[in-house]
């Protein structure tokens, strides 16, 4: 009878603590995006343009890397823009760079989050 | 006989055991089950703005299973009604697919690669650039036509929808480009499923 009462029971400790893995991982999925939305952020250190283009330094002074995902020109996706860092790690700058000279409203978007830079 | 009377007492005290362990294990599973969804939809919604002008939202929402968006309201114009537009007096809907002081918004839909043609007086947007013509791909390729008069679109083999979208009409993840002008709006979004409603200002 022991046995049987001990079998009993670790099936239902598994059982118990499978819930409690999947309870778990949904609410770190859901943490750890809102983390990674929250410790995203940068700050415009210059924008400047010249023959060669437009360039844009970006700090990021948050405390989870980011990644340019996409980067309008006045509501229209810029297509030539190159960026020195795939991926910005904390603490450190990246530049961007569009072939496009001409002046207007520039927003890169990180994800869920932008920096609007006035060129 | 002592044996006997062990054996009995070793016996209620095992079904003791059992009964407060099955009671205790209820409690304790169905106070810690995961959640579920059944089948109801979950929405993520992200929203982005990007300078213009015009002013957009790019509103990016993913679900949580596969659907199909049937119609979006925003203000509470419908795109059922016609064409959605964005003008001094908020949006509206448009009976054509441009105005004068309108930034108009709606796709095309295409079953096979196409060319799609813009011609107006006004800018012309189409699957996120500033252009009046080029290639599109199968599915659905959003554009906006701003400030025209007059206006014609032209994509052989394709149809033109009213419902602001880009990519697919039946997936998890859904982006639709919205010129949006100050204070705060409300897009309602029905999907085959649920609906969802977003707020987003410029």
């Amino acid at each position: 009878m022991l046995m049987v009462t001990m079998s009993i029971l670790g099936g239902l400790s598994l059982v118990s603590l499978q819930s409690i893995r999947s309870a778990s991982s949904i609410l770190t999925q859901g943490s750890q995006a809102q983390a990674q939305d929250a410790g995203m952020l940068f700050t415009l250190v210059s924008a400047r343009s010249n023959a060669s283009g437009a360039y844009v330094w970006l700090f990021n002074y948050g405390w989870t890397t980011g990644r340019i995902t996409e980067v309008y020109l006045n509501g229209g996706m810029a297509g030539d823009w190159t960026s020195s860092c795939p991926i910005i790690n904390p603490g450190s700058l990246c530049v961007v760079h569009l072939s496009q000279t001409t002046g207007g409203n520039l927003t890169i978007l990180f994800g869920s989050k932008s920096l609007v830079v006035s060129l | 006989m002592i044996t006997r009377r062990a054996a009995v007492a070793e016996l209620y005290a095992t079904l003791v055991v059992i009964s407060i362990t099955f009671s205790m294990s209820y409690v304790i599973y169905s106070e810690l089950s995961a959640p579920r969804t059944g089948d109801r939809l979950v929405f993520l919604n992200r929203t982005s703005v990007i300078e213009g002008p015009p002013e957009l939202v790019l509103l990016q929402v993913n679900v949580s299973k596969p659907t199909t968006l049937v119609s979006v309201q925003i203000d509470n114009i419908s795109a059922s009604s016609g064409i959605l537009a964005l003008g001094l007096n908020g949006y509206a809907n448009s009976p054509t697919p441009c105005g004068s002081g309108l930034v108009t918004f709606f796709s095309v839909r295409t079953s096979a690669p196409a060319q799609l043609n813009l011609r107006s007086n006004g800018e012309t947007w189409m699957g996120g650039y500033w252009s009046n013509a080029g290639a599109v791909g199968v599915g659905w390729t959003e554009v906006m036509i701003n400030n025209a008069s007059s206006c014609s679109v032209s994509v052989p083999g394709g149809t033109i929808s009213t419902l602001p979208l880009s990519g697919t009409n039946e997936s998890t993840n859904f982006r639709l480009f919205l010129p949006v002008a100050s204070g705060t709006h409300y897009a309602l979004l029905m999907f085959t499923g649920g609906f969802d409603k977003v707020a987003f200002s410029a």
